[in-house]
């Protein structure tokens, strides 16, 4: 068995994320499903039309955090598990988060990936602060 | 004792900085500190009952007791993702 320690991965990033080098991480010859959520900057919120965010973290803690949710999702029964957050100032449609696992089947994998997202948007110490097209701006606080 | 309380989020700007110094009795617990915070920071007091505290890097209860050196911090609903 691998060491479960090698099976997860999560990261901050300030850099736009590879996706195709962690699609590759989570690749595995058991694997016959790989499963990736991104999330992407969208243009409108709340009524308000986006044109960057600013992402903000207790880096440390959320570091942790992400590191636990990847840890539960093997333990949950993915082969592997990946959460990569970017920090920073993002357009709209760069990808601001990047969840995966991988596993033998496909089945398990859809409600792993809700499961961990569920946890990352509760639990993960990280904010954005919106600027919006008329030069407001505004932190998000809950989703 | 005094202890450092780091502040994210909306949370800087209504205390205008990025922590914060509370005083606090020693062997105090997160309820006491969240109580103190209220009666120090009187811009922040609305906003504690959905802040969450965090004492070295992990959510704690409000039972939970705070030692000198912990790395303690208010939480905000957060936004990730």
């Amino acid at each position: 068995m691998p060491d479960p320690e090698d099976c997860h991965l999560a990261q901050l990033v300030n850099e736009p994320i590879p996706v195709e080098k962690y699609t590759r991480w989570l690749g595995e010859p058991g694997c016959g499903a790989v499963l990736l959520f991104c999330g992407n900057v969208r243009d409108t919120n709340r009524g308000q039309s986006v044109v960057r965010i600013d992402y903000h973290a207790h880096e440390s803690m959320a570091r942790k955090q992400l590191t636990r949710i990847t840890a539960s999702l093997v333990e949950a029964g993915a082969h592997r598990a990946l959460a990569i957050h970017r920090l920073g100032t993002l357009e709209v449609g760069e990808t601001s988060i990047l969840l995966g696992v991988s596993l033998a089947h496909r089945r398990d994998g859809f409600g792993l990936l809700e499961q961990g997202m569920e946890r990352v948007k509760a639990d993960v110490p990280i904010w954005k602060h919106e600027q919006y097209q008329d030069g407001t701006v505004a932190w998000i606080e809950g989703s | 004792m005094q202890i450092e309380v780091l502040l994210f989020a909306s949370l800087r700007d209504l205390a205008q900085s990025d922590s914060i110094a509370v005083e606090l009795p020693a062997d105090a617990s997160v309820s006491d500190l969240v109580e103190a915070i209220s009666e120090q920071f009187p811009p922040l007091a609305d906003r504690l009952p959905n802040t969450r505290v965090a004492v070295d890097d992990r959510f704690c209860s409000p039972e939970d007791r705070i030692s000198a050196g912990s790395e303690v911090a208010l939480i905000p609903p957060v936004s990730g993702g």
